[in-house]
């Protein structure tokens, strides 16, 4: 890592730890967020003129402590102009004991609470543990940048307001809380597939990763917490071989993997299968790891994939796991037929628009012979996909059966 | 919700489009992007415009101005728009996104006002 990246690094861990701490403090995101940002403005006045603080933390919290006194000061004059500046303040206790605990873990507890809508619980994580802002967190969800601050607005009213507590939830709403927090990051990990710049993709992708590795290091017992960091890393290994074009998992060269990240993967999920509670993201882990194994023994183990992915769908049968299973249950079962019947099931309104599904589809029907639609398949497939490198692949192989089709006929 | 698409490109990249030879793969895009339209069930109507062609009209005060485009204000020359049908905003931006104009020009997406009950 280069100076300016471990400095950026400090940075988004620094701001993230200070924001929580405030937030939680004061239960209003939006108020710590503008005291926050204030701070780092007279950080960058003050500290090229007078020399960076030794403890440039404690500064720039103390800074933002001011602003949020003043602000909440002015707030209860106007609301009674006969109180004094003199009130009691709770919050001006004694500075905080270093090291500062992290309550960061509370912020996205916070950030996918059920009361706030699930659409904007990846966005809030974003903005607030990370500090993205809304211009950039807009673009990445392809919505209009002022709708974006507004959802986001409307979110922290709603924690403000509603006295959403920032605390870890009880026993028994905890599974459900957690499932929370691990589907927004794996939302915000997944956004950077639609991102065509190399640089915008890596960055979304790494600050997802970093919110799954810090929920994974503060909850060492929650299996799923490991399943989702362990699939993190193991998309993340196999990154390097994306970098020259788009390749589907069995055509890339494991030697472009990162086997260290593979390796950290594999002991996650290790970890997570002593537990026994299988879910959704341990499954999905489960199943990069055997496509991984398999493409470096040489040999996809499809039956056991297949598997896998039933044991998915029984308790998340989304789109996308459907899709893989009839793909994969069509490699296990060398009949294509049975893959493309699983896809017919699925509802057309959901997948009419679904490049992966189309993509699927074609994959089938190259597979059972029937080229000209297996052509036409890949052509809607790419009409429906921008990222630059998917859509090469999928012009070649659109090609690839257009040529099969006339050489057929 | 409707919405009207408007597909604004510069000028290069409309004589590439005309040329039989070069403008083949992106006018194959444009195919496969408006049949994508059709297959999700969204095209309510699109047409292409000569974009070299356009004639603006004027009345101030009463006095006709009558001009030739295309105009210097914009670089993008208007080729074309869609009229669709779509869900939300948020499913009527993606459609812009996945415009083939969008990579060379810009995709602009405007909201149709309702018209009053018919």
């Amino acid at each position: 890592m280069n100076a300016a990246a471990a400095a950026e690094a400090a940075a988004r861990d620094s701001y993230g730890r200070l924001l929580a701490w405030l937030a939680w403090q004061w239960r209003d995101v939006a108020a710590a967020e503008d005291a926050l940002a204030d701070a780092f403005a007279a950080a960058l006045e003050r500290w090229p003129r007078d020399g960076v603080p030794d403890a440039p933390d404690a500064w720039l919290l103390a800074a933002a402590r001011r602003r949020l006194l003043m602000a909440a000061r002015r707030q209860r004059l106007a609301d009674d102009p006969t109180l004094t500046v003199l009130w009691p303040d709770a919050h001006a206790a004694a500075p905080e004991a270093a090291p500062l605990p992290d309550a960061r873990l509370r912020l996205l507890f916070v950030c996918a609470h059920p009361a706030i809508d699930a659409g904007v619980h990846s966005a809030l994580m974003l903005q607030t543990v990370l500090g993205l802002d809304a211009a950039r967190i807009a673009s990445a969800f392809l919505v209009k940048p002022e709708a974006m601050t507004k959802r986001l607005v409307r979110a922290k009213a709603k924690i403000r307001a509603a006295g959403l507590r920032f605390e870890e939830p009880g026993a028994d709403e905890w599974p459900e809380r957690l499932a929370g927090v691990l589907e927004a990051i794996y939302g915000a990990y997944t956004l950077h597939w639609g991102l065509a710049d190399d640089a915008d993709a890596g960055e979304l992708a790494g600050e997802a990763r970093f919110l799954a590795e810090l929920v994974a290091s503060q909850l060492p017992d929650e299996p799923e917490a490991l399943g989702l960091a362990a699939l993190l890393w193991l998309c993340e290994a196999r990154r390097p071989a994306r970098r020259t074009g788009f390749r589907p998992l069995h055509e890339q060269d494991p030697r472009d993997w990162d086997s260290a990240l593979i390796a950290q993967a594999d002991d996650a999920l290790q970890r997570a299968a002593a537990h026994r509670a299988p879910g959704p993201f341990q499954l999905e882990a489960a199943i990069q790891a055997a496509h991984t194994q398999g493409r470096l023994d040489g040999r996809v183990p499809w039956d056991g994939i297949t598997r896998l992915y039933e044991h998915l769908l029984e308790i998340a049968p989304t789109v996308g796991a459907r899709i893989a299973h009839a793909v994969a249950l069509a490699h296990a079962l060398s009949d294509p037929q049975a893959g493309l019947r699983l896809l017919a099931e699925i509802e057309p309104e959901r997948v009419a628009a679904h490049q992966p599904w189309w993509a699927a589809r074609a994959h089938l029907l190259a597979m059972t012979g029937a080229h000209a639609d297996a052509e036409a398949a890949y052509g809607r497939a790419l009409a429906l996909t921008v990222e630059p490198r998917l859509r090469a692949w999928l012009a070649q192989r659109r090609q690839a059966e257009e040529i099969a089709a006339a050489r057929a006929s | 919700m409707e919405f009207v698409l408007t597909f604004h490109q510069p000028a290069e990249v409309f004589e590439i489009n005309d040329d039989p030879v070069r403008g083949a793969e992106p006018m194959q895009a444009w195919k496969l992007y408006m049949e994508a339209m059709v297959g999700a069930g969204v095209l309510r109507g699109a047409n292409r415009l000569e974009q070299f062609a356009g004639t603006a009209v004027r009345v101030r005060g009463g006095k006709r101005q009558v001009q030739d485009g295309p105009f210097a204000e914009t670089k993008e020359l208007l080729g074309g728009y869609a009229l669709i049908d779509v869900a939300s905003i948020d499913e009527a931006l993606k459609w812009a996104e996945r415009c083939p104009g969008s990579a060379v020009g810009v995709t602009m997406v405007w909201p149709v006002r309702p018209s009053p009950a018919r």
